[in-house]
C-alpha cells in the first residue's frame, strides 16, 4: 500500500505545476514539521498536526496529533474515517488535501493551497487600498440624504403643516424653524402662532392683522394731512418703493415701524427716521401746522412750549415757548424759596415739628403711580404748618372749613353769637330794686357787650380774609369794598404741561429735583419752574449719543398714535387736551 | 537664430510653475479682496433701522449675491471635468473658485447682520461656514501634505508599499515554519493583521495600533536562530507598517475634506433654498 501525494501549486506566470510524490507506508504524517510525510508549510498547523492510517485497502482514517481539530467535508473533528471510493476532502489550515483511490489502487491525495500567506497577500483592490474612498461614507449619498432631511424638514414639512388643518398635532411646530428671532414680549403669546400675522403665503404682512387685536389704534392725523406732509421721495426713496412694490410690500405698512422678531424684549421704539421724514421739514409743506420742524432731539427740536392753563372754569389755555418765560397764575400766592429755605421760619416751624433741617420738595410733592405728583391739597400737605384753628371751646378745637369762603362767613359769625360775653349772676336775681348801682352797671355792661358783639365776628372775618390771616397766607381774595362777601380766587394745579410729550418723573429717580426744577431761587408763585430744553439735552442726545449720554429718539417722548393731546384726529379733541393736562381746579 | 532663441524663451515661460493661489499674480485675490473691503465699508456707512439684518434693502443685496455666488461656486464640481487653457482655464476657475469662496465668507456673515438663533436661516449660514472652513482645510493640506507624503514614501510607490509588505510577510512565514505551535500560532495573527483595516478616525488622528504584529514582536522570545530571524521580520514588518500608517494618515488628512466639502454644499444648497422660500413664504 502506497500514497501518492500530488502538490499543485502556480507559478508566477499563471502556469500550474503539479509535483508527485509516493510513500510507501501505512501511516502518513501531516505537519509543519520538515520531517512530516507530507510537510505543509502552514503556520496554522502543528509540527506533527496529524496523521492519516490506512485501514485495509477502501478506507483511510485521519486523526489529529496535536489536539487541534481539522475538516473533513466541512465539518470540525479530531478523528474521521474516509472511504476512498468516493472519496472526501479534509482541509488542514490554509491547505486542502483530496483523498481518493488513484488509477492503480493506491490512495491519492492532492495537496492545494487554498489561502494566502498573508492578509497583504490577498489583498485585490490594490487601487483603492491607500485611499479612504474604501471607508468613508459615499460623498453622493451622503449629499443625498443631508439635502433630503434638510429640504424635508425646513421646507416641506412647514409648507404642509401650513396649509394642513391646524388639527394635526405638532403642525404648529413645523415652522418654528422660520422664525429670525424671538417675537417682543407683547406679542409673545403668537410666538407659535406664525399664521396670526403671516396670513398668506408670500403676501408680506398687512394692517389687517395688527388690527384684529389692535382695534382702536388710528392714524397719526388726517389722510390728507398725511400726504402733504410726506415729503416726494428722492432717487433712492423712488428706486426703494419701486423694489418694495415689485416684491409685494406696499409702503404705508403698520410693520414699517414695528418691525418684529427682534428678540423677546420690550418692542424696539420706532427709528426717528420715520418721523423726521415728515417733520424735518413739516413747516414748508404744510404752513398751517402749529408744530416746529423736528428731525433731532439734540440738532433740530424746537424749544418747549408748555400749554399754560389760567385759574378759571372753564380754565383758559395757552401755549408758550419757555423762551419767552411765561408764567402761570395758579389762584395761590405760594413762593417755592420761602418754603425751601433752611435758615427762615419755615425751617424753624418744620424743626419744631420733628423734621431734621428745612421742608423738601417731598413734603407737598406725593408721586402718583404714573410717573407724576398728585395734587397739592390743603389737608394732606398744607395744614401740618398752615392751621385754620380759630379757637378753643368746650374742650375742643374750633378749626374754619377750607375751601368754601362762605362757610368760613358763616362760622365765625355763629361762633361769637353763642360765645357772647357771660351773663352777670347778678343781673339775674329778680327785680332789680332801685340804688343798686352795681346790678345797674353790670346790666349796662353787658348790654353793650351783647349789643358789640356783631362787631367781634365781623372783625374777625375781616381778619382771616386780610393781609396776615389764615386764608391771605396762600390766597389770592376778592372782595367788594366794605363788603363781607369775600370770594377766594380760583386755584388751578396742572400735572401735565406738555400733552405732545411723554414724561416720567420715575426713570429720573436718580436726579435731585433741583437739578431740573429752580425751586430754591422762585420766589413768586407765578414762575413756571419747567425746565426747559437745554436742560433736557445735558443728559439726552438725540439719535447719535456721545459717550456716556442717553439715546434719545423721538419716541422716548413721542407717541405716533397718542390718544391724549392733540395729536389724535380725534372729534372731542378738546375735551382730550384737558384731560391730558390734568388739572385740578377748586 | 532669432528663431531659436524666441522659442526657447517660449519655453522657460511655459515651464515656470505657477499655483491656483498665485494665478495670474493673485488676480481673483485682489478682486475678492477689494469687494470684501468694499461690502465691510458699505455695511460700516450704511445705518439701517432698527438694526442691521437681512431683510434690510442692503442686506438682501448681499443674500442675492451671496446666493449667486454659492450657485457660481458650486459649478466647479462641473467645470473641473472639463480642462482648457487660457483666462477661463481651470486653473483660472479654480483660482476665483478659492478666492471668491473666500469672499463668500464676508458676504455671508454681513448679510446675517451678526443675527443667530436656533433657525434654518443660521443653518444655512452654519452650513456655509462649515464648507468654507474645509475648502480653506483642503487649501492647507493641500499646501503642505504632498511633500511629507512623499518624503515619508521615500522611493516608493504606493504599490511598492504593498509588494514590500508582501515580501516581508512571505519571508516571516517561511521563517517561522520551525516554530512550535503557540509562536506559530502568533506570527501566523502577525501575517492576517490586515494593515489597511485602520477606520476614518484612527487615520485621521493617526493613533498606533496595539496590532497582532506588535503583540507577536512583543512575546516572541529569541532563543533559537528559528525565532531570531523571526523578530527580526517582525521589527522589519513593523517598520513597514508604521510607514504605510503614516501614509494612510497623510492621504485620509489629504482626502477628508472633500467628503465634507462636496455633500455639506449639496446640503447648504438644500439649506439656502428652505431659507429663500421661508423668508418670501412668509414675507
Amino acid at each position: 500500500m502506497s500514497f501518492i501525494l500530488r502538490t499543485a501549486s502556480r507559478a508566477a506566470t499563471g502556469r500550474e505545476i503539479v509535483r508527485s510524490q509516493r510513500v510507501d507506508a501505512d501511516r502518513l504524517t501531516i505537519g509543519r514539521a520538515p520531517d512530516c510525510d507530507l510537510h505543509l508549510p502552514d503556520l496554522q498547523l502543528a509540527l506533527l498536526h496529524a496523521e492519516i492510517v490506512q485501514h485495509g485497502a477502501d478506507r483511510v482514517e485521519v486523526i489529529a496529533r496535536a489536539g487541534l481539530p481539522f475538516e473533513v467535508n466541512g465539518r470540525s473533528t479530531q478523528q474521521a474515517i474516509i472511504a476512498l471510493v468516493p472519496g472526501g476532502e479534509v482541509q488542514l489550515g490554509a491547505h486542502r488535501l483530496t483523498i481518493g483511490r488513484d488509477d492503480g489502487g493506491d490512495t491519492l491525495i492532492q495537496v492545494m493551497r487554498i489561502g494566502e500567506v498573508s492578509r497583504a497577500a490577498a489583498t485585490v483592490d490594490e487601487r483603492n487600498l491607500f485611499s479612504i474612498a474604501r471607508i468613508a461614507p459615499s460623498r453622493r449619498a451622503t449629499a443625498w440624504l443631508l439635502a433630503i432631511l434638510i429640504l424635508g424638514a425646513f421646507l416641506v414639512w412647514p409648507i404642509r403643516s401650513f396649509y394642513a388643518p391646524s388639527a394635526i398635532a405638532g403642525a404648529e411646530q413645523a415652522d418654528a424653524a422660520w422664525s429670525p428671532g424671538k417675537l417682543s414680549l407683547a406679542h409673545a403669546g403668537l410666538e407659535k402662532n406664525c399664521a396670526a400675522c403671516h396670513k398668506a403665503a408670500f403676501v408680506a404682512v398687512r394692517d389687517d392683522s395688527c388690527q384684529s387685536c389692535h382695534k382702536d389704534a388710528h392714524d397719526h392725523a388726517a389722510p390728507e394731512r398725511l400726504a402733504k406732509a410726506t415729503p416726494v421721495p428722492g432717487l433712492e426713496g423712488q428706486l426703494r418703493q419701486s423694489i418694495a412694490l415689485a416684491f409685494n410690500r406696499p409702503p404705508g405698512r403698520c410693520v414699517d415701524c414695528h418691525t418684529e422678531h427682534e428678540g423677546a424684549t420690550a418692542m424696539a421704539p420706532t427709528p426717528q427716521r420715520f418721523c423726521s421724514d415728515c417733520h424735518g421739514g413739516l413747516k414748508s409743506r404744510l404752513p398751517d401746522t402749529p408744530f416746529g420742524n423736528a428731525r433731532d432731539f439734540v440738532q433740530d427740536h424746537p424749544q418747549f412750549r408748555p400749554t399754560i392753563a389760567g385759574a378759571g372754569t372753564p380754565p383758559k389755555l395757552r401755549r408758550v415757548s419757555l423762551d419767552r418765560h411765561p408764567r402761570q397764575d395758579s389762584g395761590l400766592t405760594f413762593p417755592h424759596a420761602l418754603h425751601l429755605s433752611t435758615t427762615n421760619a419755615v425751617a424753624r416751624m418744620a424743626q419744631r415739628q420733628g423734621k431734621t433741617g428745612a421742608t423738601d420738595c417731598a413734603d407737598c410733592h406725593t408721586p402718583d403711580l404714573e410717573g407724576g405728583f398728585k395734587p397739592v391739597s390743603m389737608e394732606a400737605n398744607c395744614q401740618s404748618c398752615h392751621s385754620l384753628a380759630f379757637a378753643r371751646s368746650d374742650g375742643t378745637v374750633r378749626t374754619l372749613r377750607h375751601g368754601d369762603p362762605q362757610q368760613v362767613v358763616a362760622e365765625l359769625r355763629d361762633f361769637f353769637a353763642l360765645h357772647g360775653p357771660s351773663r352777670p349772676q347778678a343781673i339775674d336775681g329778680g327785680r332789680r330794686r332801685p340804688g343798686d348801682f352795681v346790678a345797674a352797671s353790670l346790666s349796662a355792661t353787658y348790654g353793650r357787650a351783647i349789643a358789640n358783639r356783631g362787631d367781634a365776628a365781623e372783625r374777625s372775618i375781616r381778619a382771616v380774609f386780610s393781609p396776615g390771616g389764615a386764608c391771605y397766607d396762600c390766597h389770592k381774595v376778592e372782595a367788594a369794598p366794605g363788603s363781607l362777601n369775600f370770594r377766594i380766587a380760583p386755584v388751578v394745579q396742572q400735572g401735565h404741561f406738555m400733552p405732545h410729550a411723554l414724561f416720567d418723573h420715575r426713570p429720573h429717580a436718580s436726579q435731585s429735583c433741583t437739578s431740573c426744577h429752580t425751586a430754591p431761587k422762585s420766589n413768586s408763585a407765578r414762575d413756571l419752574l419747567l425746565p426747559g430744553i437745554a436742560t433736557c439735552r445735558t443728559c439726552h442726545a438725540g439719535a447719535r449719543p456721545a459717550r456716556g449720554q442717553v439715546k434719545s429718539t423721538c419716541a422716548m417722548c413721542h407717541v405716533y398714535h397718542q390718544e391724549g393731546g392733540t395729536i389724535a384726529t380725534t372729534p372731542d379733541r378738546r375735551r382730550r387736551d384737558l384731560d391730558a393736562l390734568q388739572l385740578t381746579t377748586q | 537664430m532669432a528663431t531659436r532663441g524666441g522659442r526657447q524663451t517660449r519655453r522657460v515661460t511655459a515651464s515656470r510653475h505657477e499655483g491656483y493661489l498665485r494665478h495670474a499674480r493673485f488676480r481673483w485675490a485682489k478682486i475678492a479682496g477689494i469687494a470684501a473691503l468694499f461690502a465691510i465699508i458699505v455695511y460700516w456707512i450704511h445705518d439701517p433701522d432698527p438694526r442691521p439684518n437681512g431683510g434690510s434693502v442692503y442686506g438682501y443685496t448681499l443674500g442675492t449675491i451671496g446666493a449667486l455666488l454659492i450657485l457660481w461656486l458650486t459649478m466647479l464640481g462641473v467645470r473641473k471635468r472639463a480642462m482648457t487653457r487660457g483666462a477661463w482655464s481651470l486653473k483660472a476657475w479654480t483660482s476665483a473658485h478659492v478666492y471668491l469662496g473666500l469672499l463668500l465668507l464676508v458676504i455671508g456673515t454681513l448679510h446675517t447682520g451678526f443675527q443667530f438663533g436656533w433657525n434654518v436661516h443660521t443653518l444655512a449660514y452654519g452650513l456655509m461656514l462649515f464648507v468654507i472652513l474645509s475648502g480653506i482645510f483642503g487649501i492647507t493640506v493641500y499646501g503642505v501634505l504632498p511633500r511629507m507624503l512623499s518624503e515619508n514614501r521615500g522611493e516608493l510607490t504606493e504599490t511598492q508599499m504593498l509588494e514590500n509588505l508582501r515580501a516581508i510577510d512571505r519571508q516571516l512565514h517561511d521563517a517561522a515554519q520551525p516554530l512550535d505551535g503557540a509562536r506559530a500560532a502568533l506570527v501566523s495573527a502577525a501575517l492576517a493583521e490586515d494593515a489597511f483595516a485602520v477606520g476614518l478616525w484612527s487615520r485621521l488622528t493617526g493613533r498606533e495600533r496595539r496590532g497582532a504584529t506588535r503583540i507577536a514582536r512583543a512575546r516572541i522570545l529569541a532563543d533559537d536562530p528559528a525565532s531570531t530571524r523571526a523578530e527580526m521580520l517582525l521589527d522589519r514588518k513593523l517598520e513597514m507598517l508604521r510607514q504605510v500608517h503614516r501614509h494612510l494618515r497623510m492621504r485620509a488628512l489629504l482626502e477628508v475634506w472633500l467628503y465634507v466639502h462636496v455633500p455639506v454644499t449639496i446640503a447648504l444648497i438644500a439649506a439656502l433654498t428652505a431659507h429663500i422660500v421661508s423668508v418670501f413664504f412668509y414675507w
